[in-house]
């Protein structure tokens, strides 16, 4: 008995510690040139706004704290760390060096109590051009436009104490509970274009207390995990007045706060709207089925994995090129005995994942809105996984496969 | 060229120096028991130290001259002292006898824990921040073969990389050394497995003290050490931490050591050398990191409450303070001497020896901002928060801590009759004593004002394996 509970014991530690490291095999998604710390596709978790950036071309960037990884990039960097930073207190204008200035999900003071706060909350100032994972580019305008935008005002209320914190909501009577799925109403939110929004939101907070406030921008129709923003608010006695900037679609969402401990109000809580004029890709026009082949007999039941089989005993290199936002999952696996028999009874997704960092060759390319070719050879005997993944501006991956091509060849190839 | 760069440097760190080492330290004929470990931890000091005093003595030479120089001392050492090298062998037959008595399914769980983190460092890139910088600046000493840029409130490239720390070079040493002479790809993947080379002793070590002090094999403090998910979560992101608990632990088996073999005489030759190889091993726990300090005041507080409280009925008080006071002496001027030119750096350039974030001006110049921000981000605004939500992790963030903690009480409990009858200087009486100390160091601290702990819970890292030893010590009575 005692053996078996010390086996257990034992058991329960490894897999208990591990277990998080196995949940984060899906989040991080995979690499190939992992070895490789300061070349910049090594950091695959930043890799959408790395290559964003050397899209854009931009050469002086200011970054806010947790920019570290942007060392590996090739921008010329100012940390907010760095002694020039004292200077931008007495002269905000100074920040007009920069091309832009990214910050993340850190809300350091320099933030939100300088000046700068003024110029990334402010449409002729900057304009937001990136924002996902917590990160946000925002690249300043240098030339002082006039832009108009739509301001609409949402009543906030408070509609929970749980767990020590206090929840306050936009849309309570459509939506009165976060735990259950609402009737879909839209009656108070503005009815907007279809297209992309840059807005930006203000409001003023009074605290009791100096105190922590969660501020999160949920997609309307989804009841959990479906975040447009996530910011931390820190907040002092008071009144606050507090600014913050998102991406987002021409669809509903709504407004969650929640404040540890202390209650807070809300009032003047305003939102304006700003149309992006880039061109985004048609969400219909997503991969080309034709070409997908499901592994003969699999289980695998997903609308995001296109499989392509080489039942050859020749290599073959599949050849494609793509357009479109977000990151794309490529992935190769020899089609030997276990392989196969995991693969026929894997039920989803995430084992299927699994089983591909411990066995498969994976890689993970950033698309952008030039046009890119993939090149992947296919070995003998084996399958490619493309996965398009989503995040919040496309909840379908938002790719167009231009042109697709499978060359058979030789391992020399 | 790159492969036998790789294979010089793998005998270098993990063969000749701890060899030479071991050779020394048995040349002295001091009376201390775990050689073996205190060759390892000292091979991890002494390699980035020479390598880093190579650069400030002659920089921008080729990595083959470093890779030279930094094994012909310990080359140098193992020829004069060779007479002693089959000591060191013969220490792996101790292996021997271990692998007869293994628990094959412990084993095999310890072999899955280092497979694993192996697996992950192959596939897996660098994740946290701390670990980015260390290897960025490690990439900047390798590719610039100086150091003169370090510490800097400004950017060091064009990059923007920002070194304000007063942090000496020893962990950022360490993997630059490894880095050197070798391709990019070889040469991370070799810098993280010194990094998590420590892990790895501190495991082994924890290993040997259970097996020479209990005779049993016993697999407990390694395993949960390991299993600790803040220490798995350092091993694989290449965290400093494991860097600073080895060598805070070899302090605390010098400490241990030395008062079980107490000589009654004032200093002699052997007291004199012993103290010198415990102001070494304080010396290079400062050289990884600041925080190595800590190691310093803890060991010297026991030793020095042990050290007067035994010898109190044996010598005068005017003798034993003859005694005293030069040892102390000595381990500091020994520990200061090891990091003084990165202590006199880190005065030039901040006007401070110790510092981190102070340093940065913006910070100064916002500092009530900040210290609203920081407050409020850890959740630590008031003293009682401080306790609550930062120290008393060790209990209830068992997402941190694991189940250690819970079982260092129930251990505490189970023994409670032996700790008040026994003598102090036995491992587990001396590990409660310290675990103790160090605790009680920390809410003194904490409540003179000091967040570091609260701030961050890895700063409570250094004395996990020492509580895990405690609890691997009681696991036969914790089952029963």
């Amino acid at each position: 008995m005692i053996r078996f509970l010390k086996k257990s014991l034992i058991f329960i530690l490894i897999f208990y510690g591990i277990f998080y490291y196995i949940l984060q095999i899906d989040y991080f998604s995979f690499n190939d040139l992992r070895l490789n710390d300061f070349n910049k596709k090594d950091q695959n978790y930043f890799l959408k706004l790395f290559s964003f950036l050397e899209e854009r071309n931009y050469k002086k960037a200011f970054v806010l704290r947790d920019g570290e990884f942007l060392t590996y990039s090739n921008l010329n960097i100012q940390h907010i760390f760095d002694d020039k930073t004292i200077d931008f207190t007495n002269d905000i204008n100074k920040i007009y060096d920069f091309d832009c200035i990214i910050s993340n999900h850190y809300n350091d003071p320099i933030f939100y109590k300088t000046k700068l706060n003024d110029i990334i909350n402010q449409y002729d100032k900057s304009s937001l051009v990136f924002d996902d994972l917590g990160y946000k580019v925002f690249e300043l305008n240098k030339t002082n436009n006039t832009i108009n935008s739509e301001g609409f005002k949402f009543d906030v209320s408070e509609i929970d104490f749980l767990k020590n914190s206090y929840f306050y909501l936009t849309h309570k009577n459509e939506y009165p509970s976060l735990l259950a799925k609402p009737d879909i109403k839209y009656d108070e939110f503005p009815i907007l274009e279809d297209g992309f929004y840059d807005c930006i939101c203000d409001m003023e907070i009074i605290a009791n207390e100096d105190s922590i406030v969660l501020f999160s921008i949920l997609n309307y129709e989804s009841y959990r995990n479906n975040y447009i923003l996530k910011d931390t608010l820190y907040l002092k006695k008071g009144k606050n007045n507090i600014s913050t900037r998102f991406l987002t679609t021409s669809k509903p969402f709504r407004c969650l706060f929640s404040s540890k401990k202390h209650p807070i109000s809300i009032e003047n809580f305003k939102i304006n709207f700003y149309k992006k004029e880039n061109k985004f890709y048609d969400l219909n026009q997503i991969y080309p089925k034709t070409y997908s082949m499901l592994f003969d007999g699999g289980n695998i039941k997903s609308n995001t994995l296109i499989f392509f089989q080489n039942k050859d005993k020749n290599f073959k290199l599949i050849n494609m090129d793509l357009v479109g936002d977000g990151e794309v999952f490529l992935s190769t696996l020899n089609l030997n005995g276990i392989n196969k028999f995991l693969l026929k009874n894997s039920f989803n997704n995430f084992l299927i994942k699994i089983l591909l960092f411990f066995n498969g060759d994976s890689s993970v390319l950033s698309i952008g809105q030039k046009s890119k070719i993939i090149e992947k050879n296919i070995p003998p005997n084996s399958i490619l996984f493309l996965q398009f993944k989503k995040n919040h501006m496309n909840e379908n991956a938002n790719f167009v496969i231009q042109n697709i091509k499978i060359i058979n060849g030789s391992e020399n190839d | 060229m790159t492969y036998i760069y790789l294979i010089i440097k793998i005998l270098n760190i993990f063969f000749i120096a701890p060899a030479s080492i071991y050779a020394f330290l048995c040349s002295t004929q001091i009376k201390i028991r775990y050689n073996i470990i205190y060759s390892y931890v000292f091979a991890f000091g002494l390699i980035p130290w020479f390598y880093i005093l190579l650069l400030r003595v002659f920089p921008y030479q080729h990595s083959g001259f470093y890779i030279l120089l930094t094994i012909i001392p310990f080359v140098s050492l193992l020829v004069l002292k060779a007479k002693f090298f089959r000591f060191f062998l013969n220490e792996f037959c101790m292996l021997k006898s271990i692998a007869k008595k293994i628990n094959k399914f412990s084993f095999f769980c310890f072999l899955f824990m280092i497979f694993f983190i192996m697996l992950w460092f192959l596939k897996k890139p660098l994740l946290g921040n701390d670990p980015l910088q260390y290897f960025y600046l490690s990439n900047l000493i390798d590719n610039l073969k100086e150091i003169s840029f370090y510490p800097s409130t400004t950017a060091v490239d064009e990059r923007g990389f920002v070194v304000p720390w007063s942090h000496p070079l020893g962990y950022p040493g360490l993997l630059a050394w490894g880095r050197l002479g070798l391709s990019k790809d070889i040469g991370l993947f070799f810098a993280k497995i010194c990094s998590f080379s420590m892990t790895f002793f501190l495991a082994l070590a924890l290993i040997i003290v259970l097996y020479k002090e209990t005779t049993r094999f016993n697999f407990w403090a390694s395993l949960l050490l390991l299993t600790t998910p803040l220490c798995l979560s350092g091993a694989l992101e290449c965290h400093i931490d494991s860097s600073r608990m080895l060598l805070f632990f070899a302090s605390f088996l010098l400490v241990y050591e030395y008062l079980k073999n107490v000589s009654e005489k004032i200093i002699f030759q052997k007291d004199v050398i012993y103290f010198l190889i415990l102001g070494t091993s304080f010396g290079f726990s400062w050289f990884y990191h600041s925080s190595g300090i800590l190691t310093y005041v803890i060991c010297m507080g026991v030793f020095s409450i042990i050290f007067l409280l035994n010898q109190r009925k044996e010598m005068s008080f005017y003798v034993m303070l003859k005694k005293y006071i030069p040892l102390i002496f000595l381990t500091t001027l020994t520990m200061v001497l090891i990091v003084c030119v990165d202590l006199y750096n880190s005065f030039k350039v901040h006007g401070k020896i110790l510092a981190d974030l102070e340093n940065i001006k913006i910070i100064n110049f916002m500092s009530d901002e900040y210290k609203m921000y920081f407050d409020l981000s850890r959740g630590i605004k008031t003293l009682c928060d401080k306790f609550v939500f930062g120290i008393f992790k060790i209990f209830t963030e068992i997402s941190i801590f694991g189940i250690v903690y819970f079982l260092f009480i129930i251990s505490l409990f189970l023994s409670i009759k032996m700790i008040k009858t026994n003598n102090i200087l036995t491992i587990y009486n001396f590990s409660i004593f310290f675990v103790f100390i160090f605790y009680l160091f920390v809410v003194f601290a904490t409540i003179a004002g000091v967040g570091t702990f609260a701030f961050n819970p890895r700063y409570l890292l250094q004395i996990h394996p020492i509580v895990c030893l405690v609890v691997a010590l009681q696991m036969k009575r914790i089952w029963r």
